[in-house]
């Protein structure tokens, strides 16, 4: 399940589902038109205010090009048949996800540990569902 | 971060407006004031 296909499961849910990336709105339109995400938020962070605030680490050069992080790289791409582009913003700036309440209570985190290390569509909408 | 939180970081997250991508404005809190959400932060757009 791809991340942004999974947006009518997160629905069905009663979880909205948000993207944050690094860029600017002008980039955010590009990877919605791209990605045929028509509907969804993808909001545009390029000072990464939101990054720091949610505690999301840089990545050290291991961690960037390490064996773990390019493995999982590879694999991801395998599953999801999406293959990284160009990265605009900071190259270092690993990702996360969260599940918040409507009290503002996070209910999961995920922290990125290295480049290739991305969340799981399902295992995310399984611990959406649980605040739901 | 999760369980009982850590108020101010939420607090300072919630705070913090960020433009879409047509450009308008958003403010992090108003995303899970009537439903929850599940924000993901990308390493980069596609």
């Amino acid at each position: 399940m791809q991340l942004h296909r999974a947006r009518e499961q997160f629905e069905q849910a009663g979880v909205d589902l948000v993207l944050i990336g690094q860029a600017t709105p002008r980039h955010a339109k590009h990877f919605a038109k791209k990605l045929d995400l028509d509907g969804e938020t993808i909001l545009a962070d390029e000072e990464r205010q939101t990054y720091k605030a949610a505690g999301f680490k840089k990545a050290n050069l291991g961690q960037l090009l390490g064996p773990k992080s390019v493995l999982s790289g590879v694999k991801h791409g395998a599953r999801s048949g999406v293959v990284q582009g160009r990265i605009v913003g900071d190259a270092a700036q690993l990702g996360g996800a969260m599940v918040i309440d409507t009290n503002g209570e996070v209910l999961f985190r995920q922290a990125s540990k290295n480049a290739g290390d991305t969340i799981e569509p399902s295992d995310l909408l399984a611990h959406a569902r649980s605040a739901a | 971060m999760t369980g009982s939180s850590v108020p101010g970081a939420m607090r300072e997250l919630a705070d913090i407006v960020l433009p879409d991508q047509d450009s308008s404005d958003v403010r992090l809190g108003d995303l899970w004031a009537e439903r929850p959400v599940a924000l993901v932060w990308l390493r980069h757009y596609g």
